[in-house]
């Protein structure tokens, strides 16, 4: 895991950045911290079509029966005031309330796909349940699985291709959980010390205090 | 002249043999198939003519046979189809297989001392003689010729029960009751034969032989070895003729029975391979039918699948998402 900003690698439990100091704190006070309430295929610029968003809710139907634990969401709109996709789609996961869904199904247990249809980005998050199935290595060669339709502006079929990616990755990965569940337990690495960071939160002359640790006690 | 001439013919029909008696098949080699006949047994088949006397009354008594046939070339198997006129009889014929003479008041009982010898325990010997009518090398013959050829070759025992010609059997004998008890599971017949009457002979067999034969099989057994018998001159003649037909008979029918009812009684495994093939075609089909049902089936439930929980430790101050994610880009 890394962080949404500097993309450097996290700790486990790790909840400042120690690279770059990031947090959900820093997002919420840009974007808030409340809850946003949102439906399962968010189509803000009416850029899909009712043919196209009833696949679209077909196959997340069928996504849903087939993992009663989880569940994935679509965000497409023109996000032209953020200053980056993977960051808003961090906090968009976290602070998202979709309404449709079961309380079987929080977001720790949630995809989520988010589409900019200004910049052509596309970000794919997973919630704490999966992100021990999924390296960002793999997100990114199932988001590859969309990519010849998003260059040819054929959202919808883009992401019907990811959905569909994602689908087979889960049932190879439920498999292989129920065969080895220890596989994809996780294990924590040892936190990094950043000197720099320490340095950076020094406290002022002729104070001394403990160094700031970036890691609460579970 | 014409009586002489009447006398003569009658003699040439009496010389011929009968229908019923010409050798058949079976029959043609009774000499050569059997060890040699006892010297006392005649060998030449001419046979002079019997002297003209009136019948016996008890012969005619115990035959139902018209006296206008049921001889000379008139097939003995003809007669009961033809009654004589005037002298239909209204009294029911005897059951094949349960003869009994009919009781004569002039005939003699057997002595007491005797019947434990007739009707007691079955005897070895295949002729029961305790008055002696036959001497003892005739009685060996024959029994050497019944154990050959009935007893060893088809499994039947036979037992003549010698009687006198005026001795009838007991009332409290019955001779089928007798051949039940002597062979309750084997083959057996029992005859008693009163000697030097083989018309008046009556003939029972064993259970076992009546599931196999059918009655008209033994009444014309029966019918060929008193006629026979009959051939004879004297009347150790006509027993050991009577004792050659029955055993040539039974065993000519014994050995026809076999040879009819081999292939049924050991049929040879034979693979019918078209009600296997039909039937492994079926199990195919059913099998792959319920094999595809059951896939289709598979394929058209929602299959769900599960992740084992995990304890969840958020960082970055977030609940749900920890930063694990990809970014595209498209352009």
């Amino acid at each position: 895991m890394n962080c949404p900003r500097c993309v450097k690698e996290l700790a486990h439990a790790q909840q400042v950045c120690g690279e770059c100091g990031f947090s959900l704190l820093d997002q919420d006070g840009q974007f808030g911290a409340d809850a946003v309430c949102l439906t399962r295929v968010t189509n803000a610029q009416e850029r899909l079509t009712a043919a196209e968003l009833k696949k679209i809710e077909a196959a997340l139907d069928a996504f849903e029966r087939a993992f009663p634990q989880l569940f994935m969401g679509v965000y497409l709109a023109a996000l032209p005031n953020i200053s980056s996709l993977r960051q808003f789609a961090f906090w968009l996961l976290n602070r998202a309330a979709i309404a449709s869904l079961e309380i079987t199904r929080p977001n720790e247990n949630g995809c989520l796909l988010v589409v900019d249809l200004t910049t052509g980005h596309v970000a794919m998050v997973v919630g704490y349940l999966l992100e021990c199935y999924f390296t960002e290595a793999e997100l990114a060669a199932l988001l590859e699985k969309g990519r010849a339709a998003w260059t040819k502006d054929r959202v919808a079929e883009g992401v019907l291709q990811v959905i569909n990616a994602f689908t087979k990755a889960l049932r190879h990965k439920s498999r292989q959980a129920q065969q080895d569940p220890a596989k994809f337990r996780p294990t924590p690495p040892a936190e990094p010390v950043r000197p720099e960071f320490q340095r950076l939160h020094q406290p002022p002359d002729g104070e001394v205090a403990e160094p700031v640790s970036e890691q609460e006690t579970p | 002249m014409r009586a002489c001439h009447l006398l003569w013919l009658a003699g040439l029909l009496g010389s011929l043999p009968a229908a019923d008696e010409i050798p058949t098949e079976g029959e043609e080699s009774v000499e050569m198939v059997g060890p040699a006949l006892p010297p006392s047994l005649p060998h030449d088949a001419t046979l002079e003519l019997p002297e003209w006397s009136a019948n016996d009354p008890r012969q005619s008594e115990h035959s139902e046979a018209p006296s206008n046939l049921g001889g000379g070339l008139w097939p003995a198997e003809l007669w009961p189809l033809m009654p004589e006129p005037g002298r239909l009889s209204l009294s029911p014929r005897p059951n094949a297989l349960s003869i009994r003479p009919p009781l004569d008041p002039t005939l003699q009982p057997l002595p007491a001392g005797l019947q434990e010898v007739y009707f007691g325990a079955l005897s070895p010997e295949a002729i029961v003689d305790p008055q002696g009518f036959v001497d003892e090398v005739q009685q060996e013959e024959i029994g050497k010729f019944f154990e050959e050829f009935a007893q060893r070759q088809v499994n039947i025992s036979v037992r003549m029960l010698l009687f006198g010609p005026q001795q009838q059997l007991p009332t409290d004998q019955e001779l089928q009751a007798l051949t039940n008890r002597w062979f309750p599971t084997a083959h057996g017949i029992v005859v008693l034969y009163p000697h030097g009457l083989p018309k008046a002979t009556a003939c029972c067999f064993s259970s076992s032989l009546s599931g196999q034969f059918s009655a008209e099989q033994f009444a014309t057994v029966r019918e060929a070895c008193i006629k026979e018998a009959l051939l004879g001159q004297t009347s150790g003649d006509q027993l050991a003729r009577y004792c050659i037909k029955l055993a040539v008979r039974m065993n000519r029918l014994k050995a026809e029975h076999a040879l009819t009812k081999t292939p049924k009684s050991t049929p040879q495994p034979r693979v019918n391979l078209k009600p296997w093939l039909l039937s492994m075609s079926l199990v195919a089909l059913l099998g792959g039918g319920a094999y595809l049902f059951h896939r289709r089936r598979a394929s058209e439930l929602p299959q769900t699948w599960l992740f084992p929980d995990q304890e969840i430790t958020p960082r970055l101050h977030a609940p749900h998402c920890g930063g694990t994610m990809a970014l595209l880009v498209t352009k």
